[in-house]
């Protein structure tokens, strides 16, 4: 079975984290710089699973319309409830595709580490290699590369797909601070969609040598 | 990563233009503080400036989160927060006379 799947993400809402990170860029000649500095690199822990928190996950089984789960921002234990509801569901494929699948794998790897949730063991893989891999990078199969970079919304303009419609993952903290997250879990699914649509595509080119869902040889 | 001035406005929705104000008041778990806040972070985090009670010069500064900060009172003439804090202060005192 394979699984498409996109997580989205928010920056660290603990106190502490802000705190610390403040003080990292503390000076008292120069508190609007110190701000900013502060501001830029507490906005970018949305990046990694260190300090950086998920806010909705949404994923695909084959065919499937796409199951999402979205956190629940009301509870202190929000992120551990819906990661935990995400390890529990059908999950378990023997394929794994996403866009930019390192940061995905890694978000959700990450954060089940510090909250606490086993995760089947595709998700709780380390040092995954290209060559034993039950993931796949859509980014990456474009790419041809593991360092080349593609965005999914130019991917679809390039195979005329529908779009992101003007939202990207930039914008999520700021929409689910404004309670838009049923946008923002609404995205996520289209992503989902997004994802399998450019997979498909490329697995079944003509042109394409790459290897089909499932073939790790 | 290069936001968009659309991120950029619904990040500001519900946390716009505290900054540069005088507060009195609980600030979460830290009861009676008074403050400036000096800048807006990201998520809802704000940089503020606390001041002492006893002589009214500055004494550390530290991070809040917007619901936080809203319980306290906020002041945009500087009179009328020294004013707010002095009274706040005499209260305090009454409460704890014999």
């Amino acid at each position: 079975m394979i699984i498409y799947l996109d997580t989205e993400t928010v920056p660290s809402s603990r106190l502490d984290v802000a705190e610390h990170i403040a003080a990292k860029h503390f000076d008292a000649d120069d508190i609007a710089k110190a701000a900013k500095k502060a501001a830029a690199d507490l906005d970018k822990t949305s990046l990694s699973g260190l300090f950086g928190e998920l806010a909705v996950i949404s994923w695909a089984n084959g065919e499937r319309e796409p199951r999402t789960l979205v956190r629940n921002f009301s509870k202190p234990d929000g992120e551990r409830e819906m990661l935990q509801a995400f390890a529990n569901s059908d999950v378990d494929g023997d394929t794994i595709v996403a866009h930019n699948a390192e940061f995905d794998r890694n978000m959700i790897r990450q954060r089940a580490i510090v909250l606490g949730v086993q995760l089947p063991d595709v998700y709780s893989a380390i040092e995954v290699k290209p060559w034993n891999s039950s993931w796949r990078c859509t980014m990456s199969m474009w790419c041809d590369s593991r360092m080349g970079r593609v965005s999914l919304d130019d991917l679809c303009l390039s195979f005329g797909l529908p779009g992101k419609g003007g939202v990207d993952g930039s914008m999520v903290a700021g929409m689910v601070r404004a309670g838009r997250i049923d946008e923002v879990a609404a995205y996520c699914a289209d992503d989902v969609r997004r994802v399998r649509a450019i997979y498909q595509r490329m697995v079944r080119s003509p042109a394409s040598r790459m290897p089909s869902a499932g073939d790790d040889a | 990563m290069t936001k968009s001035a659309a991120a950029k406005e619904t990040e500001k929705v519900g946390s716009q233009n505290l900054v540069g104000l005088f507060f009195v008041g609980n600030v979460g778990d830290r009861r009676g503080h008074q403050g400036h806040v000096l800048a807006y972070l990201v998520n809802g985090f704000y940089l503020v400036q606390f001041f002492s009670w006893v002589m009214g010069d500055p004494t550390n500064q530290g991070v809040v989160r917007l619901e936080d900060l809203l319980q306290a009172e906020f002041y945009t003439d500087h009179g009328q927060w020294i004013e707010a804090g002095e009274n706040l202060t005499r209260r305090n005192m009454a409460k704890v006379k014999p």
